[in-house]
This record gives structure tokens, sequence and C-alpha cells, in this order.
């Protein structure tokens, strides 16, 4: 098993957000996290990565205990974590931020930032511009590249197409689904476009108010009409 | 001629505190205070080096590094850190780092004091003179210091892999934690080297005013002012806010303390916090903040003739 997420729970200081949170998650295999505005996703993610408060609960990578490591020691270990806004460094160049991703690879880094690059061919235009001088499509495909440039085992993306436009946000979404096939990467995808999520994920979550309401397969998901009206907005 | 050379040196040493002050400002949101007390301990190093072991004060530049360094390292880790690690708010960290500061101020004049008793030598108001033997002015060194600095500085920070990191971990903190870069290590080689050139600043002071603890205090404010100036968010941006700053005001009393205006010198330090606000209210975001390349063709298209 890649991960195995036991009984969590987490929030920012003392105020928990997220309870009870368990999951397991496979390499090759992709989570869509779903759930309404304000259910917690992102603060999972964070627990994740450790960069929210863990209260209660375990987190295992590859069989170990990774609960109370720090985000760079996570981040040896191969889990990488795209977070949903300020997701790449600004004032860096489009060159600086993809040296930076792969900060902890030594002679590869350069050939695998080149075989990055084939996947994302418009950042190859791109390489002395200032991130923050990007288009939204632009930094989403950069912070793509930097998570892929850092030859991830778990790969955490957290809503990667909020606010684009469809056919950018669809090219996205199948690079994603891509590198999971190609590179046998395990992949958590939070994401409001549920239909999308939900065709190329093999499972999914749903969190409501921090507590997860439905865990299992994604089609299933799709079928239960019950529960994808109700929260997801599919008919 | 003299006073345009008094004008770049006060600018030289206003322009490297600044550089750190700016440093410590973007690692951790909050106007270090006791900033100015770390170029005091550069300039008491640089004298304790010449009474101590009569050396000459230049002779001081890599030790007043260390030494502001170290005390700049300390108050991270002793105050800033477990402060800001138990989620202390800017102004729990500011009234922090103005504890510090008094800290520090009353540990120079607790040092000056001792020192003047051990080596029955005043320990105040202490001024370096130029060297015969030394074939080049301190103007000339603290020129080529502060050239020197910035160049290898702009090398550390733009083409090295550690000085990408740590401007990466200064400007997005969870983010660069998150892709594998000891966040807490790069804030500390910040607050290092922002300490360190405070001190080498330190070293020039008394070579064109009396020095004693309350020296670096009293600058501390136009350091601000520079480093508000630059942009406070860009290191380099420093450098400009502290030529500005420096020269403007050197030359700006050299003028108006002549005829016709004949303005009294007590004003000095208003000149150049007149210049800040002024500029300040046409760029709010400092002087780096500003597009200079569409600024420049905004102009160039004004004065030339439509064709």
């Amino acid at each position: 098993m890649l991960l195995e997420v036991r009984e969590l729970t987490a929030g920012y200081g003392d105020v928990r957000v997220i309870e009870d949170i368990s999951f397991s998650l496979r390499s090759e295999e992709l989570l869509a996290v779903l759930g309404p505005n304000g259910s917690g996703k992102s603060t999972l993610m964070k627990a994740l990565m450790g960069l929210a408060t863990i209260h209660r609960g375990k987190v295992l990578f590859k069989g170990e205990d990774v609960t109370g490591l720090k985000p760079h020691e996570k981040a040896r270990r191969g889990i990488v974590y795209v977070p949903q806004m300020n997701n790449v460094f600004e004032n860096l160049t489009v060159k600086e931020n993809l040296l930076m991703a792969g900060y902890t690879m030594k002679d590869e880094l350069w050939e695998r930032i080149k075989e990055v690059l084939e996947l994302l061919p418009p950042l190859k235009e791109l390489m002395g511009r200032k991130a923050w001088t990007l288009s939204g499509g632009e930094r989403q495909m950069l912070a793509l590249a930097m998570a892929l440039v850092r030859n991830p085992e778990l790969l955490i993306l957290d809503e990667p197409t909020a606010s684009l436009a469809p056919t950018v946000a669809e090219r996205i979404i199948s690079l994603v689904a891509h590198v999971k096939e190609s590179k046998g990467v395990g992949v958590i995808l939070v994401e409001q476009n549920a239909k999308l999520a939900l065709s190329l994920s093999d499972k999914a979550l749903l969190m409501v108010s921090g507590r997860q309401v439905y865990l299992g397969a994604a089609n299933e998901l799709l079928s239960r009409g019950d529960i994808s009206s109700l929260y997801l907005g599919i008919r | 001629m003299n006073i345009l050379l008094d004008a770049l040196s006060f600018s030289n040493i206003i322009v490297l505190s600044s550089i750190g002050l700016t440093l410590t400002y973007i690692t951790l949101r909050i106007p270090n205070f006791a900033h100015g007390d770390l170029v005091t301990i550069g300039a008491y190093t640089a004298l304790a080096v010449t009474r101590l072991l009569g050396l000459t004060p230049y002779a001081a530049i890599p030790l007043a590094f260390i030494a502001s360094g170290s005390v700049a390292l300390a108050s991270y880790y002793l105050v800033y850190r477990p402060l800001d690690k138990r989620g202390a708010s800017a102004v729990v960290l500011m009234i922090a780092s103005m504890s510090t500061e008094i800290i520090l101020r009353a540990s120079l004049h607790i040092f000056a004091d001792a020192m003047t008793l051990s080596t029955k030598s005043y320990w105040r108001g202490f001024l370096f003179r130029e060297d015969a033997g030394w074939p080049f002015s301190y103007v000339t060194i603290s020129t080529l210091s502060a050239v020197l600095i910035i160049t290898v500085l702009y090398l550390f920070l733009h083409h090295t892999k550690y000085g990408i990191a740590l401007r990466a971990a200064v400007e997005n903190p969870s983010l660069a934690s998150a892709i594998g870069i000891n966040v807490d290590r790069a804030r500390a080689v910040s607050w290092l080297i922002a300490g360190g050139l405070a001190g080498v600043s330190g070293v020039f002071i008394p070579f064109r005013t009396p020095t004693d603890p309350e020296t670096g205090w009293a600058l501390l404010l136009r350091m601000f002012a520079a480093s508000v100036l630059g942009g406070l968010n860009r290191v380099f941006g420093a450098i400009l806010g502290g030529y500005v700053v420096g020269l403007s005001e050197v030359l700006g009393i050299y003028l108006l303390s002549g005829p016709p205006i004949h303005l009294s010198t007590a004003y000095r330090p208003a000149i150049p916090f007149t210049i800040l606000v002024l500029l300040l209210l046409l760029a709010p975001r400092g002087l780096s903040g500003i597009e200079w390349r569409r600024l420049l063709c905004r102009v160039l298209s004004k004065v030339s003739p439509r064709g």
C-alpha cells in the first residue's frame, strides 16, 4: 500500500476542521477528493503534507509512519504537494522555479526538467519569465511541472484547475491521468469539477463539514444519484 | 569634492545596513528594531581590533561580519523563531524586536564602560583616523566593500542553488518547505547575512562620525527609510533607497545651509524623510516598484514628435 490514512483528525492550532478521515491508496491509483466549499478538503491535503495541526490519527507512507514528519522530510520521501494558491514562487523565473522543484535532486535534475518540458512544451518559451507575469493557465502548468520534476511517488493536487478555462482545465487533468498511468504515481486530486475528476479517478472520497460521507469506487459515486445530486450538483 | 566623498561614504553605510534590514523584514514580516545595534557591534568590533590587537580597522571587516552576524543569528534562534513557532502576531514580534534592541543597546553601554575601565582608554565617542601608510582612503575602501559585497550577494542569491532556495524560502515558506527546502535553516542564514552586513557597515562609521553605543540606534530611521524607499520586499531595492537617503541627507544640508536659505544643520535628518514621503506619494511600492521601462517609454512618447 502506498498511503494509509487512519482516523485522521486535524485543523489549525486548537481548531479541528476534519474528523476521523480514513482511506488508502495504491500506486497507479487516482483518488478524487470531492465536497462542497468549506468541507475540509484543502485542510486534509495540508494535514497529509504536515502543514496543518494533526490532533489524532496516523498517516503511513509505504508502511512508514510519517504523521509527525516535517513537510521537507515528507517531500524527500517522494510525497509531492501542489497547493491551490501560491503554488509557484512569484519572484523567481520559470527556470528558477523548476530548479527549486528539484532542490533535493542532484545529477539527474536537468534530465528530469527536459523530460517534463516535453510533457508541457509551452513552458519552454517561458523559461526566463518571472512567475508573476504568467497567466493563470501557465502558472498552473508551471506548478504541475514543478511537481513532476520531483519524480513523485505520491502526488497531492489541490484544485489544479481552479479558475481556468474549461479547455485548459481538461488538458491539465488529462496530463495528470497520463502521468499516473505512465509513471505509476499515486494521485490524490481535490477538484471542484466533480464530473471531470470522477471520469478519470479510480476511487472517490466525498467530504461534508469535515467528515467523510462516501469512500469507494468513483463510478459507483456517479451512479449514487442521492449523494451526487445533493453534494456535487451532478444530475 | 570632499562633500561628495562624504555623501558617498555615508550612503555606503546606509546601503550595506539597509540591505540586511530588508532581508530580515522579508523573512519574518517585521521591522527589526535591533538592526541599528548590530551596526554598532560592527563598529565596536573594529575598535577592539585596533585597540587590543593594534591592527588597522579594515582588518576587522570579516570579524565584524561574524560578530554582528552571530548576534543576529542568536536573536533569531532565542527570540523570533520560538515566538514565530508559537504563532505570535506581527505586533508581538515587533515588541520582541524593540525589547531585543533595548537589551542589546544596554549591553553595548555596559561593554563600553567595562572596556573603558579595564583598558584605561575611552570607549565612547571614538573616531578612526586615516592610516597614513594605507594607500586607499576609507571612502575608497567602503565603496569597494559595498560594490564587492553587493556583487557577491547578487551572485549568491541569483546564481547558486542555495541562494535561489533562500529567496524561495523567504518568499513562500510553506511551498518551499513542501518541496524539500529547510525553511528554518534558510531563515537562519538570512539573519546571519543580514547581521553580518550590518556589522561590516559599522566598521566604516567611526571614520566619519564619533561613535558610541547609541550610534546604530540613531541611524536606524535612515535604514528604515532606505528599505521602504527601495521597496520593502526587494533586497536590492535597498541599494537604490540607501543611495537616495545618504546622498540627499549630506548633499541636501550642504546646499540648504548655504546662501540664500541658511537652514540650520539641525534639520539635516528631516531632508531624507521629506524626500521619502514625496517619493512614496509618487511611487507607493518604492523605487524598485516603478516600471522604469514603461515610464521611459511614456516620457519618450510625450517628448518625441508624432510621426
